[in-house]
C-alpha cells in the first residue's frame, strides 16, 4: 500500500479510536463491565476460593419411627452435603412446593424391617417416597447418591453388627448396583453442574465415586464377601410436585425458562422506557407537558401505566407462545397468573421511572441500567439455579426484586400457587414498586436547569 | 398582561439571569435580543415556569402562576427552541394529543387544529407522520401546537433556527395575524431584522442583564443621538492613510469609525452628506460606494453591549 493510501487509512482509524474513547460510556460497557460481571461470576461460583459449601436443603419425613429410619435420619443429617431437616409429610412436601426444599423424603412406616428383610432375601423391598422439585433436577441426582450410600450404610450395618468392615465400604460395595442403575441420572446431574461451575457438589461427587472405586478394587481383600447379585433393599417412587410425570418436568422447566426471560425483556422494556422519558426530559417535549395545566404525579403516573400496560402484553404474549409451543399449563388459578403479572409489570415500569430519574443521558442510563438488569436476572436465579451461589449471596438475594419475580412466576405457572400463597410475593413485588416509584420521584429533575 | 420583576438565577457559579425586568402590553410584541448564553431562554423558562427564580417573579395579569395544575398556565403558549414534537405520530396526532392536555374538549379541539394548521400553512399534511415533514414544516408545527388552547401571551424561544425562508415567512405572516388579534409576544432571537420587523419593543439582555429596554428609536438614541443619519462609505483603498481622528472633527461629524472594511459616518444630518464626500476627494482618496440612511439594530447592539451580535 501506497503511502498516500496510507495516510487517510491511519487518519480514519485514528478517528474511530478516537470517538471510541471519548465514549465514556462505551468504555464502561467494553471494558468495565465484562470485568464486573465476571468477576462477579468467579465469585459466586467460588473462584475466590472461600465461599463454604452449599448444602442442599432437604425434608425428611420419619413416618417409621423405627431405628433404622433414625439412623437413616442422622446419618443423612450428618451428610455436609446436605441440610437435612426432619417434618411432618405435609409440611416437608409444602416445603418442596414453595422451593424453600429441593425435595422431600419420606420414608413410610415400617421401612427399617421391609428394607432388612429386603436385604436377605424374605421380602419384596419397601418404597421411598421422594418429592422433588422439577426446576432442582440437579441437586436431585446428588442427593439420590447421598441417600442411597446412607441407606446401604445404615442396613449393611444392622445386616453385619458383628463385623468389623467399615459400613461406609460396606454401603458403597452395595451401592455399586444403585450406582449403575442411577448412572444415567447421577451423571446427568454431575454433567450439569460441570456445566455451572459448582465445584464444591462435584467434588463431594467424584469422591464418593472414588470410594466407590476402592470398594471394588479391594474387593479380594475384604473381610466380607458380598455377593455380587446383592440388590438395593428399597425402591424409589418419584414424584414431582408438578405432577404429569417427566412431561410435567419438562414443563416445568419450560415454564421456568420463559418466567426468567419474560422477566428480564420486561425490565429491557422498561429500561427503555425510562430512556425514553429521559429524552423527553432532555428535550422541548418535557417543556411542552411542564406548561400545561397538569401535575408531576399525573406526567409520571402516565409514564408508568403506559409501561405497564406494554409489559402486560409482552408477559401475555411470552408466556402463551410457551403454554402453546412447549405445553405447560396453569396448574392454579389464571387470576394469580394476572395478579403476578400486574405486580411485575408495576414493579418493572417504575423501575424504568427510576432509570429516567437518576439518568443523566440516555447513553449512559442505558449502559449502567442494562448492566444493572443482567445482574438483577443473574442473581434472581434466571440465568443458573441460585442453589449454586454461596450461602452469603443466597442470604441477600430476597433484597433483589427479580427474585421475587422469577420465583413468582415460577410459582404460578409451574406449582399452582394459591392467591393466599403468592400473597407475599404480590405484596413484596409491591413494596419494590412504591420504593422505585418514590425514588424515581423524588430523584426526578422537573426543572428544565439540567 | 405579563410583568417580569427583578428576576434573578444562578447556577453554581455562573450568574445567568440578573434583575431582569420587563413588562409585556396586550396585543405588544416585544424580543428578547442577545448573543447566545446572554441569558434569554433562562428568562423564557422562567416565565414559562420551567425554571423557579431564585429571586423575582412572573405575573401574568398581577398574579403569580402556582403550583403545576393553576389554570393560569393557560394563559401562556410555549413555542420552545426545541421541536417538541412526537415525531412518530401525525401532525394531527401530535395537535390533538397536546390540545388534549391543555384541557380541551373535542369540540374546542377540532376547532384549535383547524385554525392552526390553516394558519401555518399544513392542513394538507396534517395527517402525515412529523418524521416525513421537512425542518420548516416542523417548525411551523412547533408553533401550531402552541396555539391551540388559544393563549393570551405566546413565548417563542428562537423559533426560526433553521428554517428556510419560505417557512420562516409563514411563521412570520401567521405571527403578525396573531398579533393583529391582540395576542401578546415574547420573542427571543439572535437575528436582529426579525427583532426588527415582528416587535414593537426590544429588551437587549447581555450577559445575564438588561443593557436596554425599548422601541427601535429610543434604543437607536441610547446607542448614539445620530444613529439615524449613517453614511456608509467604500473607498477604492480601503484604510489607506485615512486619519479618523482628522474626519470627527469635521463638521456635523458624530462618530467615525471602520466596520467591515466601511467607513461608518454617524452624522447630525444626512445633508451633510456631501460635504463628508467632499472631504474624503480632497484628501485623495476615491469612493467607490456610499449608502445614507438609519442605523440599523446590529450597530446599536455593537454600541450597546460592545460587540457584534453574530460573533458570540
Amino acid at each position: 500500500m501506497k503511502t498516500s493510501q496510507l495516510r487517510p487509512l491511519v487518519a480514519l482509524v485514528m478517528k474511530d479510536l478516537q470517538v471510541f474513547m471519548t465514549d465514556r460510556y462505551g468504555l464502561l460497557l467494553s471494558y468495565v463491565a465484562p470485568i464486573c460481571l465476571a468477576s462477579f461470576m468467579a465469585v459466586i461460583f467460588g473462584g475466590s476460593g472461600s465461599s463454604p459449601q452449599n448444602a442442599i436443603q432437604v425434608k425428611l419425613v420419619d413416618e417409621d419411627g423405627s431405628v433404622n429410619s433414625a439412623e437413616i435420619l442422622a446419618r443423612a443429617s450428618s451428610d455436609p452435603s446436605l441440610a437435612v431437616e426432619s417434618l411432618e409429610r405435609k409440611a416437608a412436601t409444602a416445603a418442596v412446593r414453595e422451593g424453600k426444599a429441593a425435595l422431600a423424603v419420606i420414608i413410610p412406616a415400617g421401612f427399617g424391617n421391609a428394607a432388612d428383610n429386603a436385604i436377605s432375601g424374605e421380602g419384596p423391598p419397601p418404597e421411598l417416597l421422594v418429592v422433588h422439585d422439577p426446576n432442582h433436577s440437579s441437586e436431585l441426582s446428588l442427593v439420590r447418591g447421598v441417600l442411597s450410600q446412607v441407606i446401604m450404610e445404615t442396613v449393611a450395618a444392622d445386616l453385619f453388627p458383628g463385623s468389623q468392615a467399615d459400613p461406609a465400604l460396606l454401603g458403597d460395595e452395595l451401592l455399586l448396583e444403585t450406582r449403575s442403575k442411577s448412572q444415567d441420572d447421577v451423571g446427568t446431574g454431575v454433567n450439569r453442574l460441570n456445566l455451572a461451575g459448582s465445584g464444591s457438589a462435584q467434588s463431594r461427587a467424584v469422591e464418593r465415586d472414588a470410594a466407590v472405586q476402592r470398594a471394588t478394587a479391594s474387593d479380594a481383600a475384604s473381610p466380607v464377601q458380598l455377593r455380587p447379585t446383592v440388590s438395593l433393599p428399597y425402591v424409589c417412587r418419584y414424584e414431582s410436585i408438578t405432577g404429569g410425570g417427566s412431561t410435567g418436568e419438562r414443563h416445568a422447566l419450560a415454564a421456568h425458562a420463559f418466567a426468567s426471560m419474560v422477566v428480564q425483556f420486561v425490565l429491557f422494556l422498561a429500561v427503555e422506557w425510562g430512556i425514553g422519558l429521559l429524552n423527553e426530559r432532555n428535550g422541548g417535549i418535557w417543556k411542552r407537558l411542564r406548561t400545561a395545566p397538569i401535575s408531576r404525579f399525573t406526567l409520571l403516573l402516565s409514564k408508568a401505566i403506559s409501561c405497564a400496560i406494554t409489559s402486560l402484553s409482552i408477559i401475555a404474549v411470552v408466556l402463551t407462545f410457551g403454554s402453546f409451543v412447549f405445553g405447560y399449563t396453569l396448574p392454579g388459578s389464571g387470576l394469580t397468573v394476572l395478579l403476578m403479572a400486574v405486580a411485575f409489570a408495576a414493579m418493572a415500569s417504575t423501575f424504568g421511572l427510576l432509570v429516567a430519574a437518576v439518568g443523566r443521558s440516555a447513553q449512559g442510563a442505558r449502559s449502567v441500567s442494562i448492566l444493572a438488569v443482567l445482574v438483577m436476572v443473574l442473581l434472581g436465579g434466571g440465568w443458573i439455579p441460585s442453589f449454586l451461589f454461596p450461602q452469603w449471596l443466597q442470604k441477600i438475594t430476597p433484597v433483589i426484586p427479580t427474585h421475587w419475580a422469577i420465583d413468582g412466576f415460577d410459582a404460578v405457572i409451574s406449582r399452582g400457587f394459591t392467591l393466599q400463597e403468592i400473597a407475599p410475593t404480590l405484596m413484596v413485588l409491591a413494596g419494590f414498586s412504591l420504593a422505585f416509584g418514590l425514588l424515581g420521584s423524588l430523584a426526578s429533575r422537573w426543572s428544565a436547569e439540567s | 398582561m405579563l410583568e417580569v420583576v427583578h428576576l434573578d438565577k444562578r447556577f453554581g457559579e455562573i450568574h445567568a439571569v440578573r434583575d431582569v425586568s420587563f413588562r409585556v402590553a396586550k396585543g405588544e410584541s416585544v424580543g428578547l435580543l442577545g448573543p447566545n448564553g446572554a441569558g434569554k431562554s433562562t428568562t423564557v423558562s422562567m416565565i414559562s415556569g420551567l425554571i423557579r427564580p431564585d429571586d423575582g417573579q412572573v405575573l401574568f395579569k398581577g398574579q403569580a402562576v402556582r403550583g403545576d395544575r393553576d389554570p393560569r398556565k393557560r394563559k401562556l403558549g410555549l413555542v420552545p427552541q426545541e421541536l417538541a414534537l412526537v415525531e412518530e405520530l401525525s401532525g394531527q396526532e401530535n395537535l390533538s394529543f397536546f390540545g388534549t392536555l391543555q384541557g380541551l374538549d373535542r369540540r374546542e379541539l377540532q376547532r384549535s387544529m383547524t385554525e392552526a394548521l390553516a394558519l401555518v400553512e399544513l392542513s394538507d399534511r396534517a395527517k402525515d407522520p412529523v418524521k416525513t415533514y421537512s425542518g420548516g414544516m416542523k417548525r411551523r408545527l412547533n408553533l401550531a401546537v402552541a396555539l391551540l388552547h388559544d393563549p393570551e401571551i405566546l413565548v417563542l424561544d428562537e423559533p426560526t433556527v433553521g428554517v428556510d425562508p419560505q417557512s420562516r415567512n409563514t411563521i412570520f405572516e401567521g405571527l403578525e395575524l396573531l398579533k393583529a388579534r391582540g395576542k401578546s409576544l415574547v420573542y427571543t432571537t439572535h437575528y436582529m431584522e426579525e427583532a426588527e420587523r415582528l416587535c414593537d419593543r426590544i429588551v437587549i439582555i447581555d450577559q445575564g442583564c438588561v443593557v436596554a429596554d425599548g422601541n427601535f428609536d429610543q434604543l437607536a438614541r441610547l446607542a448614539s443621538h445620530s444613529s439615524e443619519h449613517r453614511l456608509t462609505v467604500e473607498l477604492a483603498e480601503p484604510e489607506a492613510g485615512i486619519s479618523l481622528d482628522f474626519l470627527k472633527t469635521r463638521p456635523g461629524v458624530v462618530t467615525v469609525n471602520w466596520v467591515h472594511g466601511k467607513l461608518v459616518f454617524d452624522l447630525e444630518s444626512l445633508d451633510l452628506a456631501a460635504a463628508v464626500l467632499s472631504t474624503l476627494g480632497a484628501m485623495g482618496h476615491t469612493v467607490t460606494h456610499f449608502a445614507g440612511g438609519r442605523a440599523d439594530l446590529a450597530s446599536i447592539f455593537l454600541s450597546l453591549t460592545g460587540r457584534s451580535l453574530r460573533n458570540t
